[in-house]
């Protein structure tokens, strides 16, 4: 649906872009993320044709902007990091002046029917202006939605938004999901991303560090299975024991709390409990907790990190 | 996916721009504000010229109404150009020209709608500058003359021009300020350059050596040799005297370099915008 092929763009002062390769198949959700600065509002203009690439490659639905760039725009729905709107128009107006542009007919029933499932159906005839941002925002993928796009261009769709506006975003994103719209995100919330996105590529100093689905991300920064065990009566030679078993890479005591990585190569956990219960301690709980696109996120974007900046694990 | 009707979808765009765009202009208060003072303008000048004939028995001019149209038209051409101007680089500032271009919108579609809705505002007000000088020339007795049809022929093209240098600049300019900013200094020194001119060059220098007065003779004449092909207003001074001459084969070449600059500014925004961006 989308490609780019070593897309870069380079200002007079910095290289924004660095070579990004990048492949968002049909009808997936596709997750973007960086820190600010890496280099992804500078990509997704790119794609939408508002800047133009310094070199490299990129195409919309298999074809190019500069060949077919009414048919790419038609079948593209934007929604904007900020919510933009024309401050002479009522919302109604707004939306029926983009239903002009893109020549959509009985565009009072499709209006009406996205004005009524976002909820902004009464307050159809009041200024945006006079919209809250949470408002704002479900106008403007009310507005990206009016000509039925095959694919969902979002950039930072829930930002600055309360609990119930993130929630009914959540709801309008796995809706567009559903009915197989191709959607790319990008945001820095990454509890949302972690939600909907079926894959995810983290930028990072301008250059795309890895591209995969959350669990290929996970593995990649991270090959062991962590296990947080509560237990009662911890004998002082437990920590001795857990050491001496050869599948756990590392293990932390914390009072009553262990936290134990293992080898993921197998499941180790009936193993590691008997060796528990064996040094005497008493099991009151066991999970396996898996690590969060926070955690995998900060990995990869450590500048610590030095082999993943330098794009080795592309 | 292809695009089968490219030049038909940029004409649905640009013409939905330029209906929004139109209906903006129209609906501002100040549009009518530019209206009244420039139609007052002209009835203050074609009524000094009455005033003229009633103690002289004399036209001070051989066309009553060319010159009050000539400052109507500059008024409304300038104001109609600065409109545009912030219209635009407003909307790049904003972020809504970025809006337009998330859809079927392209640089050739945006300044055609934005373009041609001006020049539609401009159309109308001429028609209506034409219905007041034919009510004034009957409260006046005084019939209009053919050659004042011609010089409608000469304000559509010179007002078509004028704007086309506001679209010009407002594409390639960054913000609101910088492209006001650009405009005004050149539609001031243009006026400017072209009244010192005529001022200085009443002003016999005392001396045939070492004078400012004869070089700053010499120097506004040069720049303004530059003006008489670039400027405008000098298209529309040169076309009305050339007209009221019965030169109609130099008036013609005046309104045909101004369509042709017109045609070379508004083609010269398209490839701006292209190469400049929506962005700020």
């Amino acid at each position: 649906m989308i490609s780019t092929r070593n897309l870069t763009k380079t200002y007079p002062e910095v290289e924004a872009v660095k070579s990004v390769t990048l492949n968002v198949r049909e009808g997936e959700v596709y997750g973007f993320l960086g820190p600010n600065g890496a280099g992804k509002s500078t990509t997704m203009a790119m794609l939408l044709g508002l800047v133009k690439p310094t070199s490299g490659e990129l195409s919309l639905f298999g074809t190019s902007l500069e060949n077919n760039y009414f048919a790419i725009k038609n079948a593209t729905g934007v929604v904007g990091e900020n919510p933009y709107f024309f401050d002479e128009m009522t919302a109604w107006e707004f939306l029926s002046f983009h239903a002009d542009i893109f020549m959509i007919e009985s565009k009072e029933n499709r209006i009406n029917e996205l004005m009524e499932n976002v909820g902004l159906r009464q307050y159809a005839n009041i200024r945006p202006s006079e919209y809250s941002r949470g408002m704002r925002q479900k106008l403007s993928f009310v507005r990206a939605l009016l000509h039925k796009p095959d694919l969902l261009m979002l950039d930072e769709p829930v930002s600055g938004l309360d609990p119930h506006g993130i929630r009914q975003i959540r709801g309008l994103i796995e809706e567009q999901k559903k009915s197989g719209t191709t959607i790319f995100i990008s945001s820095h919330i990454l509890s949302e991303i972690e939600r909907t996105a079926d894959r995810i590529a983290i930028m990072h100093k301008g250059k795309l560090l890895v591209e995969d689905n959350l669990d290929g991300l996970r593995y990649s920064v991270d090959q062991s299975v962590r296990v947080n065990v509560e237990v009662a009566n911890v004998p002082e030679t437990l920590s001795g024991v857990l050491s001496d078993i050869p599948h756990i890479v590392d293990h932390n005591i914390d009072g009553q709390h262990i936290e134990i990585r293992l080898d993921a190569t197998s499941d180790y956990r009936a193993e590691l409990s008997s060796a528990i219960t064996a040094s005497g301690a008493t099991i009151i709980g066991m999970e396996t907790r898996k690590a969060s696109l926070e955690e995998t996120f900060m990995t990869f974007t450590d500048d610590n990190v030095i082999g993943l900046s330098k794009g080795e694990v592309q | 996916m292809s695009d089968t009707s490219k030049l038909y979808k940029q004409i649905q765009t640009a013409l939905t721009i330029h209906r929004r765009d139109f209906r903006i202009t129209i609906f501002g208060p100040v549009l009518y504000i530019v209206t009244t003072i420039s139609i007052a303008i002209g009835i203050v000048i074609i009524r000094n010229y009455l005033n003229y004939i009633e103690s002289n028995g004399l036209y001070p001019m051989p066309d009553l109404f060319s010159f009050p149209f000539r400052w109507v038209i500059i008024l409304t051409s300038v104001y109609l150009a600065f409109s545009v101007v912030v219209a635009i680089a407003r909307e790049r500032e904003s972020g809504a020209m970025e809006l337009l271009f998330y859809g079927p919108v392209d640089n050739v579609s945006y300044v055609l709608g934005k373009y041609s809705a001006q020049l539609t505002v401009y159309c109308s007000l001429i028609i209506l500058y034409l219905i007041c000088f034919f009510i004034l020339s009957n409260i006046a007795g005084v019939q209009i003359p053919g050659s004042f049809y011609m010089m409608m022929l000469l304000s559509l093209v010179t007002g078509a021009y004028l704007i086309s240098v506001g679209v010009f600049v407002s594409t390639m300019s960054r913000n609101v300020r910088s492209a006001t900013l650009v405009f005004l200094t050149l539609i001031a020194s243009t006026l400017l350059i072209q009244a010192s001119q005529a001022w200085l060059s009443n002003i016999a220098p005392e001396s045939d050596y070492y004078n400012p007065v004869l070089l700053l003779q010499q120097l506004l004449g040069w720049i303004q040799v530059v003006l008489t092909w670039l400027s405008p207003f000098s298209y529309l001074n040169y076309g009305v005297s050339e007209m009221l001459r019965g030169n109609m084969s130099a008036f013609l070449r005046v309104v045909g370099l101004s369509f042709v600059f017109c045609i070379t500014f508004v083609f010269s925004s398209i490839i701006g915008l292209k190469i400049r961006g929506v962005r700020q």
